[in-house]
């Protein structure tokens, strides 16, 4: 066997390193470009006027998604306002009062970890509260589960804005003699307004989707109900349910689920960015 | 007092009781989990992790076949994304064209996005049926079951298995991980860059020896964080691991992790044990990712991630 | 008087052709669209310290780094003309030179404006560019990195503490530690982009007495803004304005007597 210069094996080892890192990325974006088709054939198959008109049915007849999507709207819709009310005002507690004390570096650790905690526990500390002491499942308590998750999302993005606006801006209030408390609420959050919106989009795009924490508080409920202390529907709990059942067309109702769900977040996602991009051109 | 400084003090006490209800959020979540655990742990004593009993009809539960079914689906999850996420995000970084860097970073953090139940979907209805038809029958077939080989890839042939769950995760957890990885390398400073470069260095030496290093301490803590998300990830894997309490003893062994259990078992809990077996079940879950999030943070430090 | 105008006379006395070691011809550069070096020529002759010097912006980094080809690790930025090294045109990657960049930039180093320690130990950021390119025993090893850092006038202040990181050094140490790691693995040219800008008197005094030992060993090209130090140090002074190069000339005459208006002004300081 002819010894290889140092040189050539150098070469030969870099371009074995190019090929192998283009490979993770064939096989990466492979991989995830597969999910989106197989979402895109099974789901878009299903897809029709009676998934919004009609609830979920018994196996075996024609049916929709409507109790499903309605109870997702409202759960995620309670869920954000909570998020949004306490997670800006956390955010702004920390970026505007907290400084570097001791206290505000704990609580920005753990809603840290809280950013990335199992969202299953989440749901059995609701249950623990929230439904074990009142006996029964509700919507009420899946959206506080939900908001409980997009809480920490919504604070860390709100501090991380509000830090971006000038000292020049809080002190130009201040000397016209406004307090800090009518500054930050006037001009800091008016100026960081589109940052504050891409928070709770990203916070919505991170509970759309989420299944776990609602398997039991809100349950699920297959038909269409707008009362918040009784079980609602949502989507991914239907999903769940479906897509386990040995009904084929329950699981191809979970397939279009699954679309319509991945489509929501996949928007969130990227108007929340490009509302990010915005403010950063500028 | 003027009423405009009762009013700051007002808005600063409503922005702090907002922070304290985060942190009040965290200490709530253990204190239920413990006094929703403790009928069983003190139930079963130090039995309730060592045992692989699971039996919600006799009421006599052990936590070793979920416990253990959790750290091999996620370390063996950690094992094939680790990889795959850091060639991505050199690629993305070192090697590719810039025109398609911004797309395909895009793209892969869109998809990090993607909820974990479409995964969990696809799992059971694309992934799990092609890895039994070929993958685990073409073994089954060939290997001699009392071979080291043979038990190893020793299950039921139908793609719900403890490896398939690790596979599902290390799908779920590789664009996340990839995304982290592609912004930090981006922090290494270009002169650092040029300057290996400029000495003679070919890309591979340049980012093994000087980019990857640079980035080293930081990037333990995202590959923290995704062990964390792995860990406690429900619904991706519920869907494709067989949910079997017994103690998986092949890697194709149908099994069970902490989330799984609870997802499937506590809607429909039978009695009280099972519900608070179930509560501290989830204690365990909390305190194994408490300590590798925790960890995490502590190494990313706030700015990297 | 205004200096945005493109020179419109040039003067060059350059180093026969046989004293050359490397022999840059009409080289334009673009970032993108943007042309920023025109039909520059740089002849550099062996074992003789070249100084390029000019108002900030003419092109001077820009130059440097298409000797090395460090542009290359960007899309989008471009060089074309002439780099002959040895004869062969390092740009055109057809060539023996041009085709392998990474042997290509061994033999012909750069030093940084900015101090570019590796994130690891002085003896290691000395070693690391060695090791690449040959197995070095170890006592060899302790030898050349001694030597290094011996010629870089570095090894008195650290010869008690090899093995702790590059990063705490002071800025001049760390900008003379960049100097014994790419003098290390021994290039034939060594290029220097404003090495001293960012130290203070004593360091650059040290730098430049060890820049001039190195002569015997090495042919060095500097980037200098300090026309005292150009003139100190250097044999050869290339005068740059706009992207181009408008004097070129031993430096013995060229401080003394420069003959184009542009350069006169700025000798004279009259250059903002
Ligand atoms: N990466 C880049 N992309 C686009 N333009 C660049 C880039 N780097 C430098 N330029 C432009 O090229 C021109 C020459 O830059 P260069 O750095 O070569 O100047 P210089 O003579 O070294 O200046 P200085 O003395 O300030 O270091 C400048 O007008 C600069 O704006
Ligand atoms: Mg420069």
């Amino acid at each position: 066997m002819a010894v290889l210069s140092r040189e050539k094996r150098r070469k030969i080892k870099n371009g074995a390193f190019v090929a192998a890192t283009s490979l993770a990325t064939v096989l990466a974006v492979g991989a995830l470009l597969l999910i989106l088709y197989s979402l895109l054939v099974n789901g878009l198959g299903g897809l029709g006027a009676h998934i919004f008109t009609m609830d979920q049915p018994p196996p075996e007849t024609l049916g929709g998604l409507r109790n499903a999507m309605a109870g997702s709207l409202v759960l995620c819709a309670l869920a954000m306002v909570m998020a949004v009310v306490v997670g800006v005002l956390a955010g702004t507690w920390l970026a505007e009062y907290g400084g570097t004390r001791k206290l505000a570096n704990l609580v920005r650790f753990l809603n840290d970890v809280l950013l990335s905690a199992p969202s299953i526990l989440v749901g059995l500390f609701v249950y623990e509260v929230l439904v074990r002491p009142f006996q029964g499942f509700s919507a009420l308590a899946g959206a506080v589960a939900l908001a409980l998750l997009a809480v920490p999302v919504v604070t860390r993005t709100t501090e991380d804005i509000l830090r971006l606006q000038s000292n020049q801006l809080r002190e130009a209030g201040m000397a016209l003699g406004a307090g800090k408390a009518y500054v930050i609420r006037a001009i800091i959050w008016r100026a960081s307004r589109p940052g504050l919106v891409t928070g709770a989009l990203l916070g919505f795009a991170r509970i759309s989707g989420e299944t776990a924490p609602l398997l039991f508080t809100s349950l699920g409920n297959p038909n269409l109900s707008w009362h918040l202390t009784q079980p609602m529907g949502a989507l991914p709990t239907t999903i769940f349910q479906f897509a386990l059942s040995a009904f084929d067309d329950w699981r191809s109702l979970a397939w279009v689920g699954a679309l319509l769900i991945a489509v929501t977040v996949l928007s969130a996602n990227i108007l929340g960015r490009a509302l990010a991009r915005r403010r950063d051109a500028r | 007092m003027n009423k405009a400084a009762r009013h700051d003090r007002l808005f600063q006490r409503l922005c702090l009781s907002a922070a304290l209800l985060v942190m009040a959020t965290l200490a709530g979540l253990l204190l239920a989990l413990v006094i929703g655990g403790w009928p069983a742990i003190s139930h079963f004593g130090p039995r309730f992790f060592t045992s692989a009993a699971w039996d919600p009809v006799a009421d006599n539960y052990g936590a070793a076949g979920p416990l253990v079914g959790t750290l091999v689906t996620a370390l063996g999850a950690m094992m094939l994304a680790l990889p795959l996420a850091m060639g991505v995000a050199v690629f993305l970084v070192e090697f590719c064209p810039r025109r398609l860097a911004h797309p395909l970073g895009l793209a892969v953090e869109m998809l990090a996005g993607i909820p974990s139940i479409v995964y969990g979907m696809w799992g059971l209805f694309v992934l799990a049926p092609w890895f039994a038809l070929h993958v685990q029958l073409p073994l089954l077939l060939n290997l001699d079951p009392d071979t080291f080989w043979g038990k190893l890839f020793n299950g039921i042939p139908n793609g719900a298995n403890i490896f398939t769950a690790s596979l599902i995760l290390a799908v779920m957890v590789l664009p996340y991980m990839a995304t982290v990885f592609r912004e930090m390398l981006l922090t290494v400073p270009p002169h650092m860059r040029e300057a290996a470069y400029g000495m003679g260095c070919t890309s591979y030496e340049v980012v093994t020896y000087i980019m990857i290093p640079y980035v080293r301490r930081s990037a333990i803590g995202a590959v923290m964080l995704g062990l964390g998300r792995a860990l406690g990830e429900t619904m991706a894997v519920t869907f494709v691991i067989g949910n079997s309490h017994a103690f998986p003893d092949s890697l194709f062994a149908s099994g069970s992790t902490i989330a799984s259990t609870i997802a499937n078992e506590f809607a429909e809990a039978s009695s009280d044990l099972h519900v608070s077996a179930l509560m501290a079940l989830g204690l365990v879950l909390f305190c194994i990712t408490f300590a590798t999030l925790a960890a995490a943070r502590l190494l990313i430090g706030r700015e990297a991630s | 008087m205004k200096f945005d105008a493109v020179p419109s006379q040039s003067v060059m006395r350059p180093p026969s052709e046989a004293e050359r070691v490397l022999d840059v011809r009409g080289l334009d550069f673009s970032y993108g669209q943007n042309q920023i070096l025109f039909g520059v020529d740089l002849p550099v002759a062996r074992h003789q310290i070249t100084a390029v010097i000019g108002p900030s912006g003419c092109g001077k980094s820009t130059l440097l780094r298409s000797i090395n080809k460090i542009y290359d690790i960007y899309d989008g930025q471009s060089a074309s003309g002439e780099i002959l090294f040895h004869g062969q045109n390092i740009l055109n990657p057809a060539s023996a030179m041009g085709a392998d960049n990474a042997a290509l930039r061994a033999k012909i180093g750069m030093v940084f404006q900015r101090p570019t320690p590796f994130p690891m130990s002085i003896y290691d950021n000395i070693a690391f560019g060695l090791r690449l390119h040959r197995n070095v025993s170890r006592a060899d090893m302790d030898d050349i990195v001694e030597s290094a850092l011996t010629r870089a006038a570095l090894w008195d202040e650290v010869k008690d503490g090899l093995h702790k990181s590059g990063l705490g050094l002071s800025g001049g140490q760390q900008q003379r530690l960049c100097v014994a790691r790419a003098i290390a693995v021994e290039p034939e040219v060594l290029l220097l982009d404003e090495p001293a800008s960012a130290l203070d008197p004593l360091s650059t005094a040290k730098l430049e007495t060890a820049l001039i030992e190195m002569k015997d060993s090495f042919t060095i090209v500097i980037v200098t803004h300090n026309l005292q130090q150009a003139a100190r140090i250097s044999d050869y002074t290339g005068f740059m304005l706009q992207g181009r190069m408008v004097e070129f000339r031993p430096s013995s005459e060229a401080f003394v007597k420069p003959e184009t208006q542009a350069m006169r002004d700025y000798v004279t300081g009259r250059y903002g």
